[in-house]
């Protein structure tokens, strides 16, 4: 499978991992699939769709099905050929992503996340039941500025961008 | 082997969005003698369905700072939420055998002074839970549980990926049942019982993440359940939160009360509702 970005160490491991080429297409992944009931969709089709087609497919995958998948890992568990099926699906939506065709909800989540570190809000109501419950203030990036930039930081030298936002053109999260 | 103290890793779910949890687990932590310290300064674990969908090497890198914050303190890392737990997890089994993706994290580490190790464990709240043991747990029990039947959901990232998972019973995992039976309480099994809560996808699609609930929930009434109990905040929010709206859908006559694992354990410890801050659910618990 060719991929554009597939030169940095975390996305080769990731290839590797994946084992997309163990792929039988028993269909397992599609028996033990709880969305597949549900909606028009197909694991093990995705992983044939995936391995002749690779990038060359990603342009149909902008608000597919690919981003309803639960990652419950119905699949991975039971594929006999151990092949990484979940992986193999956040695989395709990492590089959907970075050509922005992922759905709002999804890009809403990232700049949130490359705004504060999380990915849930601290909020007032928050602050209020945490007094409430004698607890401190949240931890974590949320309250910590410092820790913020720590993250900030290695975030920018992935290039790690939201496609879609203002002032991000081009591509977004890479390696 | 339980360790006497750990570094807290609170992930986002719980601080921001129901710290009641957090209280739970840290009354039952103290009651069994478990030192706890809070993990500061720690960001998302970068979560295994939608952030990580927007980038590997966040992921790796993200996850290897947090886990390096743990190790800056000398203490293993003890988190209180699925998905947070599984991605840890799975970031500190795979660096730790990996040397190359080591040094690449680490490269970019270095930029903001700080360097994975791979010298402390990954522990989801449970599997300390059941490590401390039936006799230490059942000790501490002064209000049994007695007119509760519990049905577990124990979340799909408890155990999964399970190639990566220390639970010995990642394929069907039985631990929540198990701390429930300490509780004094019985169990039950329904024919859902390792199915997706659905919640993940509620802002993707809405009606996939109602029907996988309205599912979950007609088979747990229809096991006899009286309680819900579950490990994982994200199956908590959808469970206790989102099953107003979908009663009638699953066939519920009334709704039933949903706990967090610590949470259950706190009742039977003999901790009370207010300071438990139970009143944050949405479908009431009552005594």
């Amino acid at each position: 499978m060719s991929s554009a970005s597939g030169h940095d160490p975390f996305e080769r491991r990731l290839e590797a991992r994946n084992r997309l080429d163990y792929c039988i297409q028993c269909g397992r992944c599609t028996s033990a699939c709880p969305l597949a009931l549900q909606i028009e969709w197909s694991p093990r089709r995705k992983l044939d769709e995936e391995r002749l087609m690779g990038d060359d497919n990603l342009d149909n995958e902008a608000g597919a099905p690919v981003w309803t998948c639960l990652a419950c890992y119905s699949c991975h568990e039971s594929c006999e050929q151990r092949v990484h099926t979940a992986g193999i699906i956040r695989h395709i939506r990492q590089r959907v992503f970075e050509e922005g065709g992922a759905p709002e909800g999804v890009r809403k989540a990232a700049e949130l996340f490359a705004r504060t570190g999380m990915a849930f809000p601290v909020t007032g109501l928050t602050r209020k039941m945490r007094a409430e419950l004698g607890l401190g203030d949240v931890p974590t990036t949320a309250a910590d500025p410092a820790a913020m930039e720590e993250v900030r930081t290695l975030l920018a030298a992935l290039g790690y961008t939201v496609p879609g936002e203002a002032g991000a053109p081009g591509k977004g999260a890479g390696g | 082997m339980t360790a006497s103290k750990y570094a807290l890793y609170h992930g986002c779910l719980i601080p921001a969005r129901a710290p009641f949890l957090e209280k739970a687990t840290k009354l039952v932590l103290a009651d069994l003698g478990v030192e706890v310290e809070d993990l500061k300064g720690t960001s998302c674990c970068v979560d295994p369905i939608t952030l990580r969908s927007t980038s590997e090497a966040a992921w790796a890198v993200l996850g290897a700072r947090n886990i390096a914050l743990a190790e800056e303190r000398g203490l293993p890392l003890l988190s209180q939420c699925n998905g947070c737990f599984s991605n840890l997890n799975e970031a500190n089994v795979m660096l730790q055998g990996d040397v190359e993706l080591r040094e690449a994290v680490n490269a970019r580490l270095s930029a903001v002074g700080r360097t994975y190790k791979g010298t402390v464990g990954v522990h989801h709240l449970v599997g300390l839970l059941r490590d401390m043991g039936e006799q230490k747990v059942r000790g501490l029990v002064k209000r049994p549980l007695a007119a509760w039947t519990v049905a577990s959901e124990p979340g799909c990232h408890l155990t999964r990926p399970s190639d990566y998972s220390p639970f010995p019973d990642a394929r069907y995992p039985r631990v929540v049942e198990q701390l429930a039976s300490w509780a004094g309480a019985r169990t039950v099994e329904y024919s859902d019982t390792i199915m997706c809560c659905g919640n993940v996808v509620r802002a993707i699609d809405a009606s996939v993440a109602d029907t996988m609930l309205s599912d979950l929930l007609r088979a747990i009434a229809a096991s006899g359940a009286t309680h819900i109990v579950t490990p994982c905040p994200t199956c908590f929010v959808q469970l206790d939160m989102g099953q107003k709206d979908v009663l009638g859908r699953a066939g519920l006559a009334k709704p039933i009360p949903v706990l967090f694992v610590t949470e259950m354990l706190a009742l039977a410890f003999g901790h009370d509702t207010a300071e438990l801050g139970l009143k944050y659910h949405r479908v009431p618990v009552e005594l």
